[in-house]
């Protein structure tokens, strides 16, 4: 097709104009002032100096009262962490897990630190932090093993799970695709004992007591990725976006910087 | 007339026939995917077995038939069901029953008995930014008048109200401090108007939470002292079965009861009270309960131990005169909470079987040998 001058004429000024639209929507953006990003709990935390943090103090490792009467665990480091670095002191509101949403509704806490779980269906009534922790099951060998990488491997293999538990409910899953042979135990930590004395190949269970057995016996490791996926987050108000961005900003450092692994070494 | 035209006036015709069948087929009503089917009954050798089945935000409905399948193939006749008041009658005096009867109407046919849990304030009933446990007394009215349609509507096919729940927890009461005083009103506006819908109905007490907490807590109060506060505030008359929620949390169920420890025979207690106030006739249905297996919470048990603990509850509650049913939490969940309460479910929400179904089942039909002891 033969385009003629004046068609040629027509494009290049709307091609002008748009350009000139742009540069004037730029300018504008540029010189007229930003809207101001308002988040009163933060502004709260920074001049009271004082962060109220929810907690279910009822899930060890993560929290629990210690023996001494004390809060104790890796979130509550973790909270602690998290108040050093926005310059406030950590106050803890003790409250069982069905509150804690409702709490932070209401205004009587500013952030959910809690083993809490990512909920999908919640996403339009609370900020959710990135990730960090995983707490699903993961696929355990023993640490001399080379040739099981993953759960694909484990056809024809003798496999250890807690009786009745997510990880028995995963491995009679892969039963209907593959052949192997399910040794039930009433823990993980007597399915993993029996994976150290090659009683079994390998074992289906939870990562924290996994972690717990590698680090008070040995024997065994962890491999392939989890089984299950079960992602730990951090939860603020959706009307506190700068507390927000602050976590998720200190939650990549601390995933950086080894300050989560030290907080998993410490604690299981 | 022209051959050509002639099939041309033929092509239109029948163009014209497939329009019209198109149109038809189009404008039918379309024959539904799901049937309810002839009806079934729950066989089972303990009556008194039954499962909370949570469908209320479950939409599709071969999954609430699925649901409701299991749990009478699993030997439970007994289940109680969550029917949002604010879901139900989102504007006042409109109602819309589509979802609740399509749950009733598939859990009658599989032969279950319904119980209904009636709450969750709508916003037109309660101040901005309250939570949906909010009710102050200007709108118990307005919740009377809800439980009463709810009544008149289900006539026949529902018999057992449970007005609220865990009024004596402050979160279940809207975060304000529990009030048993305020919550015996609430039951007895509910009580009368239920029963103007339906004389031969049954009001159930909002399921009590098990606490310990004393006079003067912020979060709740004692089920005990909440109950006798009820009594004191003139309940007696106003309920028909006694609903409480009986959680072992660590220990086995016959287990002790004791004032200061929530246990499963915690149940025992509040018969006490009930016998104290001259009430000791009426019966009392465990509404929720059960153990929990999660891999950590401090509360839990592991998974063989759930397993033993719930089919000895179930045997327990057959000696136990006074208790019609124990209602354990909980069946299945639309979808994941992805939080410890999916430890308490016996199937998945993806429909995966769990070990502890697999062995009440075999309990219900009376198999002997119904547990399959873990390798040692």
């Amino acid at each position: 097709m033969v385009r003629t001058r004046i068609e040629k004429r027509s494009s290049l000024a709307l091609v002008i104009i748009l350009a000139l639209l742009t540069c004037l929507s730029g300018v504008w953006l540029l010189l007229s002032p930003g809207e101001e990003i308002k988040d009163e709990t933060w502004e709260r935390i920074q001049q009271e100096g004082v962060i109220r943090v929810g907690m279910d103090a009822s899930y060890p490792p993560f929290e629990n009262i210690d023996e001494g009467g004390n809060l104790a665990g890796y979130d509550v480091d973790l909270a602690h962490e998290l108040g050093r670095r926005f310059d406030a002191e950590v106050e803890f509101v003790i409250i069982s897990f069905d509150g804690l949403y409702d709490a932070l509704r209401v205004a009587r806490i500013d952030i959910i630190v809690s083993a809490l779980p990512f909920d999908p269906r919640l996403t339009e009534d609370v900020a959710y932090s990135h990730p960090y922790f995983n707490a699903g099951q993961v696929l355990a060998v023993h640490e001399d093993e080379g040739g099981i990488s993953g759960v694909d491997n484990l056809r024809t293999l003798r496999v250890g799970v807690e009786w009745g538990s997510m990880g028995d409910v995963e491995a009679r899953q892969l039963l209907r695709t593959m052949d192997f042979e399910l040794y039930p135990y009433p823990t993980p930590r007597e399915a993993l004992e029996m994976l150290s004395d090659d009683e079994v190949d390998a074992a289906i269970t939870d990562v924290v007591s996994t972690y717990e057995f590698i680090r008070e016996q040995g024997g065994v490791k962890i491999v392939g990725p989890p089984v299950t996926d079960d992602p730990y987050v951090i939860a603020t108000r959706l009307n506190s976006p700068i507390l927000q961005q602050m976590v998720n900003e200190a939650i990549l450092e601390l995933s950086a910087n080894g300050f989560l692994d030290q907080l998993r070494m410490q604690w299981f | 007339m022209t051959t050509s035209s002639w099939k041309e006036t033929a092509a239109r015709a029948v163009r014209a026939l497939i329009l019209i069948a198109v149109l038809i087929v189009a404008g039918s009503k379309p024959r539904p995917i799901i049937v309810v089917g002839p009806p079934h009954q729950v066989q089972t050798v303990n009556p008194k077995m039954g499962v909370h089945t949570r469908l209320t935000d479950e939409v599709e409905e071969w999954k609430i038939q699925r649901t409701l399948a299991l749990v009478r193939e699993m030997g439970a006749p007994w289940i109680v069901e969550y029917f949002p008041w604010g879901y139900m009658e989102p504007a006042k005096g409109q109602f819309d029953w589509q979802h609740a009867d399509m749950v009733v109407d598939h859990a009658v046919n599989q032969g279950l008995t319904v119980i209904a849990r009636l709450d969750f304030v709508p916003e037109w009933a309660r101040p901005k930014d309250t939570t949906f446990r909010y009710l102050d007394e200007d709108h118990y009215q307005d919740y009377g008048d809800f439980v009463h349609a709810f009544v008149e509507h289900f006539k026949g096919r529902v018999d057992h109200f449970i007005i609220w729940n865990e009024p004596n927890l402050s979160f279940e009461w809207g975060y304000r401090p529990v009030d048993p005083e305020a919550y015996t009103e609430l039951l007895k506006v509910a009580y009368r108007r239920a029963k103007e819908a339906n004389p031969d109905c049954y009001v159930l007490s909002g399921g009590l939470a098990p606490t310990i907490a004393r006079e003067g807590n912020e979060w709740g109060l004692s089920d005990l002292i909440f109950l006798q506060r009820m009594y004191d505030a003139g309940a007696k008359d106003y309920f028909d079965i006694m609903a409480i929620h009986a959680y072992g949390y660590v220990f086995p169920p016959d287990d002790p009861p004791a004032e200061n420890k929530i246990n499963f025979s915690r149940a025992e207690l509040t018969h006490e009270v009930m016998a104290r106030n001259g009430d000791g006739d009426k019966k009392i249905i465990i509404t929720e309960g059960g153990w929990n297996d999660h891999p950590r919470w401090t509360k839990a048990v592991r998974p063989y131990q759930r397993i033993l603990y719930t089919i000895h509850a179930y045997q327990l509650a057959n000696e136990w005169d006074w208790c019609q049913a124990v209602v354990i939490w909980s069946f299945r969940t639309p979808v994941p909470e992805r939080n410890f309460r999916d430890y308490y479910t016996l199937v998945t929400s993806g429909f995966i079987i769990k070990p502890i179904y697999l062995e009440i089942h075999d309990y219900a039909r009376g198999a002997t040998d119904w547990l399959v002891e873990p390798a040692e």
